[in-house]
């Protein structure tokens, strides 16, 4: 949480209040950036060039919105672009969202998955159930913060976190079965 | 409840968005339901996983990384400082000498450095003088002696009516840019400023309205000082001839399309209205190393250039057919024939050349990200103006035997007739820089570069059967 003191600061124009600002949000522009992008480079990338949109353009945030969910658009209107530029995206209806019959389940689920076949299985999501899934689990955002980060509506918002679990699961379910890999 | 509305409260209860009731919903649908049970263990499980997934953290602190490039950013503000605030120091309050007000924009906050009014100056310039070069038509020019190209364009000029309607309309579509454009920090202020400044200039330029516009109101004088105001502000070098003007506008036009690029290293992703300025009139060649020059520091402050500009444009063509000549071109071009007045080149603008300037510009802008800070437009304008300073001065890549003319115009390569201007060929929209035209030596074909990111995609257009394929 930044301190709307030091936001003002920063945008009077006070250049150290800036740069301290820069380096309290740094880390969660680059978690976002990286669970976005699913590599370190790119969210490098990313992140350096949202903190420099940050530092440009700290003048044009309004406190009426919540300053992190406006650092947050920033940071994931750069992925998005990037991911659109980069890599071709599957769509959410080649997974069937069907209800899986209960073989062997209970041992699927306590097998647990690891955090790379997450990271895999997030980063075949669609880019905007992708984001909304980085949003609400790496910046602990609400519906509404998701909301206000993304322009998108409240409904919207749920509809793609939901579906976007739907399909987590059900990738997942895939690796733990067939063990198998991307 | 069936089970896909029962899906629907296990997602919610995720994410903590039940209330009591529909929690207890939701365990007594799951106690009878084992599908429901299973999916909601298994989505549980998986949120848990998400939540705990590595937070992770940069391997080295990114701002440390990007400190250069933010002290670049600033010096290249400071630097922009006096040479834009020159651009519209017209507007600097009406008789205070032009001098002070770069020294005054240097105290002060770097936020606050970029008045509105500098901002919407800056911009009606732009707006002003790209529309010139877009909508400048060589065809129409005979040659270097205007006086008879006048007279002739006034009678061709199909559109031409008194110039107290255009001129009004002139500002009005200019403020409607200007709304348009988010990159101006207060949008309704920098529209508001414009007709104020008008009425600052007029003082000055009391001969320039009368002079162009004979039988106005005071209302459409106020309007035509006002675009001789940000005609003569847009072209504070254009004093000898358009070309510099010209080369001024391209430039801060692309700063305001590259405004949401937000990269300011990245050179102009396109020259856009530069090269239309034809390559073959000669008087703007020699002329446009000194429209960058313009924005250096050092140089002296350009109000007075510009002042001196409105002022003496209609006082030399004091003559009415040329007022109305002026105005000929519809709104979209009403900007142009101002600087135009200064150039002695005048031509009325192809109303189809005009129209899709407008689209460009209205492509442009929308792509512009809300809230943009206007004070980065005119940072940005200097550093292009200084980086394309020399491409300006050729805006147009000539065929070896001189019949055609390559031109970058944004992400599109034109090639157009040297001698009339007519597009002949426009390459396919690429989402990137074109840069490398270059002609191969017999002339038949023309290759170039689209650059996007890191990578960049050869083309080569083949002048015969004006057709392009990728490399």
């Amino acid at each position: 949480m930044v301190e709307p003191g030091l936001i003002r600061a920063a945008q009077s124009g006070d250049r150290d209040a800036l740069i301290t600002l820069l380096r309290e949000i740094e880390t969660h522009v680059y978690r976002t950036a990286y669970y976005i992008l699913n590599n370190e480079q790119d969210a490098l990338d990313a992140a350096q060039e949202a903190l420099i949109r940050v530092y440009t353009k700290i003048g044009s945030y309004e406190e009426k919105a919540q300053f992190k969910t406006w650092v947050q658009r920033i940071v994931t209107n750069i992925c998005i672009d990037k991911f659109r530029r980069s890599k071709p995206t599957v769509s959410i209806d080649e997974h069937d969202m069907v209800f899986r019959e209960k073989q062997n389940v209970e041992d699927e689920v306590m097998s647990g998955y690891v955090a790379k076949d997450i990271r895999e299985a997030i980063d075949k999501l669609p880019e905007h159930h992708r984001t909304v899934v980085v949003l609400r689990y790496m910046q602990d955002f609400s519906y509404n913060e998701i909301a206000d980060s993304l322009d998108l509506p409240l409904n919207t918002v749920k509809s793609y976190l939901f579906r976007a679990r739907q399909q987590l699961q059900s990738l997942l379910q895939d690796y733990q079965k067939g063990g198998v890999r991307g | 409840m069936n089970c896909q509305e029962v899906m629907e409260l296990m997602q919610r209860q995720l994410d903590g968005d039940l209330d009591e009731r529909e929690s207890e919903i939701l365990t007594s649908h799951t106690r009878q339901c084992p599908d429901c049970a299973d999916m909601y263990e298994r989505l549980s499980k998986l949120s848990a996983d998400l939540e705990n997934l590595p937070r992770v953290s940069p391997s080295h602190s990114l701002v440390d990384a990007i400190l250069p490039k933010l002290e670049e950013l600033e010096r290249a503000e400071r630097i922009a400082a006096p040479a834009t605030s020159a651009a519209p120091a017209a507007q600097a309050d009406a008789p205070a000498p032009a001098q002070t007000s770069p020294t005054r924009a240097r105290r002060l906050p770097w936020t606050k450095r970029w008045s509105t009014r500098a901002a919407g100056g800056a911009l009606a310039a732009a707006v002003v003088v790209g529309l010139f070069i877009v909508t400048f038509d060589p065809a129409l020019i005979g040659g270097p002696g205007a006086s008879d190209n006048a007279s002739y364009s006034a009678d061709e000029a199909p559109l031409s009516s008194k110039m107290a309607n255009q001129s009004t309309a002139a500002d009005e579509s200019m403020a409607q840019r200007m709304e348009h454009n988010e990159t101006a920090s207060g949008s309704d202020e920098s529209s508001s400023a414009a007709p104020e400044d008008g009425a600052a200039g007029m003082t000055d330029r009391s001969t320039a309205s009368g002079g162009a516009a004979p039988q106005e109101t005071e209302e459409a004088n106020g309007g035509a000082a006002n675009s001789s105001d940000d005609g003569a502000a847009a072209a504070d070098n254009a004093e000898p001839a358009g070309g510099a003007a010209a080369d001024n506008a391209a430039s801060t036009s692309d700063a305001d399309q590259n405004a949401d690029a937000s990269q300011a290293e990245e050179l102009p992703s396109g020259t856009e209205s530069a090269p239309a300025a034809p390559a073959d009139s000669p008087a703007k060649a020699p002329l446009a190393p000194t429209a960058s020059e313009g924005r250096a520091p050092q140089e002296t402050p350009a109000a007075p250039a510009a002042e001196e500009d409105g002022a003496a444009a209609p006082a030399a063509d004091a003559d009415e057919t040329r007022a109305e000549q002026l105005q000929a071109p519809q709104s979209a071009g009403d900007g142009a024939p101002q600087a135009e007045q200064d150039t002695d080149t005048a031509a009325p603008a192809r109303q189809d050349e005009a129209d899709a300037s407008g689209d460009m510009a209205d492509d442009t802008q929308s792509d512009a990200p809300r809230g943009g800070a206007g004070g980065y437009v005119p940072e940005k304008s200097q550093t292009i103006g200084i980086a394309s300073g020399d491409a300006l001065a050729s805006p147009g890549v000539p065929s070896p035997d001189g019949a055609y003319e390559a031109v970058v115009s944004g992400s599109t390569l034109q090639l157009r007739n040297a001698e009339s201007g007519a597009l002949l060929f426009e390459s396919r929209k690429d989402d990137g820089r074109i840069v490398n035209v270059v002609w191969s030596d017999d002339g038949a074909t023309l290759a170039y570069e689209v650059e996007a990111g890191e990578q960049s995609r050869q083309y080569v257009v083949n002048i015969a059967n004006l057709s392009e394929s990728a490399q």
